[in-house]
């Protein structure tokens, strides 16, 4: 049966992020993990391709067991199969380790036909890993996908780049990534999230992906010097007034005191 | 002496711009400036004439199947100009195909890559660079280690090129493997007119403004205020009413005055406009998250707004 495969990330809730007052530095202890939303619509076009075309959808993370959560959110939302890759030896892989333990892990699972993820993270922004994890199976990969459509062991996306869009076609199997617009993630039934808690999620361990220390060690991010939060202050004012006119009238003024217009 | 920074975009423009800040890297390496151009046929191989004021060589590498945007042909093909070239430090555009091919071309490489990247120097054989994370909220530092790394540089983080190096164009001949992606079409996305990212007064609109019609409102308003309309994703690319935003994965503008027309405030969206002087916000709910990060706020219908907003500017100008 032909298999697609879903990466997910469970990051963190960005909107949550504070920074320390002093140092401007954020401060990421306590703040809490969220499926990333880009990954819940690759989530969803892999749904869509097991119902119309019967394949079969596995979903797979790497992150620690709180990620969890996100392949829990998949399976209720109808994948097949679900994969924690989760080992000491993972902490802190920048995106080449990312990339690298999830080709290795979606080759443990029995590999794949096709690929999706999300074409970023909210957290880190870094639209690396969809082209490395292409880069290291070997494969192409059609990047910011809008519209996918598979038939005939062929797909057929549309991509949006800066100043077009292009409708391309590439065999399988493939590496995509996609946009926010390519679907509307379906929200699961309360059923079918508890279904979903009584399903069985696989664990992966470095030794699963003959993945050594040594290798895993080289793949380390080790550049990160720091992450501060610029502060913005704004004044929030709002303005009242009994008719749109008045409203209109002491908005203008305040931004001629302003002197922005 | 430490290898040539390399420079690619497929956006010629942009190309030049990093040539701008390739000179300062190579100057604090003690290095040269290189660029390549990858074109599918005479047309683009004219862009290397031109960069080449700018560079101490062109690697021109010519071939039709350079044609088909499929980025494991472009790293392919730049893999091989790094390692031709020696170079140390490999600068890429960061639009959404050049971060594709940055990505690929570090994977081959073997090297640290960055993306994004709006502020980059030269410290202790390391490159330090800065970028934005946390959707936009913050800005992280990191140090990648130069021999080779690949950044992908956002535009206008470098001023175009001053100084004349005159350099030469070489034809290199690499093999080029044959693109597995295929176009099928190509659709522009039209041109605006005057650059979002330059004006001082920007009226952007969301999801409440509800007819593509009614952004003709919103136009006068900016005109009035010698600005120029902008838009969130949605009405981007959900409506197709405008071939661009502002945000996150769109443009990243700071004006003096931003104004946002029934648009919600997600933190997308903000990571766009968050540099804008003054942000006043219209919205019809009273929670809009985009009323936290204005600095004047109306809870009110934009329809009723946007119109007395014309209407009392005209005044002013004398023309009501």
């Amino acid at each position: 049966m032909p298999t697609v495969a879903v990466c997910v990330k469970y990051g963190l809730d960005v909107e949550q992020l504070r920074a320390d007052r002093e140092t401007g530095r954020v401060i990421t202890e306590g703040v809490p993990g969220r499926t990333n939303e880009l990954d819940k619509n690759a989530i969803e076009e892999a749904v869509k391709l097991k119902e119309a075309l019967g394949w079969k959808a596995i979903a797979i993370t790497m992150g620690p067991d709180e990620a969890k959560k996100a392949l829990r959110e998949a399976l209720a939302m109808g994948v097949d199969e679900a994969y924690l890759v989760c080992d000491e030896a993972f902490a802190g892989l920048d995106t080449l380790g990312t990339a690298t333990v999830l080709a290795k892990a979606i080759e443990a699972a029995g590999g794949a036909d096709l690929v999706i993820c999300g074409e970023v993270s909210l957290d880190s922004f870094s639209g690396q890993v969809g082209p490395k994890l292409a880069e290291a199976l070997g494969w192409p990969c059609m990047t910011c996908v809008r519209r996918l459509e598979v038939k005939d062991g062929r797909v057929v996306a549309e991509r949006t780049f800066e100043d077009r869009y292009e409708e391309v076609e590439a065999p399988l199997p493939l590496v995509v990534t996609v946009t926010r617009e390519v679907n509307t993630p379906r929200i699961p039934s309360l059923m079918a999230i508890m279904k979903a808690h009584k399903k069985p999620i696989k664990a992966l361990k470095a030794a699963d992906l003959g993945l050594s220390a040594e290798e895993l060690a080289a793949m380390k991010a080790h550049g990160l010097k720091e992450v501060v939060m610029p502060l913005v202050e704004r004044k929030k004012v709002q303005i009242t007034g009994e008719s749109p006119e008045e409203i209109a009238e002491r908005l203008i003024k305040a931004l001629e005191e302003e002197g922005v217009i | 002496m430490a290898g040539p920074v390399l420079v690619w975009s497929e956006k010629p423009g942009l190309a030049e711009e990093l040539l701008g800040g390739a000179a300062e890297l190579a100057k604090a390496l003690g290095a040269g400036v290189s660029t390549a151009v990858l074109a599918a046929g005479p047309e683009e191989a004219r862009a290397a004439e031109e960069l080449a004021r700018w560079a101490d060589e062109v690697l021109l590498v010519e071939d039709p199947k350079l044609a088909t945007p499929d980025s494991s042909v472009y790293a392919s093909v730049l893999a091989e100009l790094v390692g031709k070239a020696g170079a140390s430090v490999v600068l890429t555009g960061y639009t959404l195909f050049g971060r594709e091919v940055a990505a690929r071309l570090a994977v081959k490489l073997k090297a640290p890559c960055a993306t994004g990247c709006t502020s980059l120097r030269v410290k202790d054989g390391h490159l330090l660079v800065e970028r934005t994370v946390y959707a936009g909220r913050a800005i992280a530092r990191q140090a990648l280690k130069i021999g080779p790394c690949v950044v992908a540089v956002a535009p206008r983080t470098f001023e175009k090129p001053s100084e004349e190096r005159g350099g030469k164009v070489s034809k290199v001949e690499v093999a080029v493997p044959g693109p597995r992606l295929k176009v099928l079409s190509v659709k522009e996305k039209e041109v605006a007119g005057v650059a979002v990212e330059e004006a001082d007064v920007i009226v952007s609109g969301g999801r409440g403004v509800e007819k593509r019609e009614d952004f003709a409102m919103l136009e006068e308003l900016a005109k009035l205020l010698g600005g120029v309309v902008g838009c969130s994703r949605p009405i981007a690319e959900d409506r197709g009413w405008f071939p661009f935003w502002i945000g996150l994965s769109g443009k990243k503008v700071k004006p003096k005055l931003y104004i946002a027309v029934g648009i919600s405030g997600a933190i997308q969206h903000v990571a766009g406009m968050r540099d804008s002087k003054v942000v006043v916000a219209i919205n019809k709910a009273e929670d809009a998250p985009i009323f936290a990060v204005s600095d004047y706020y109306v809870v009110g219908d934009l329809y009723q707004i946007v119109p007395a907003l014309i209407e009392a500017l005209k005044r002013r100008k004398g023309q009501a």
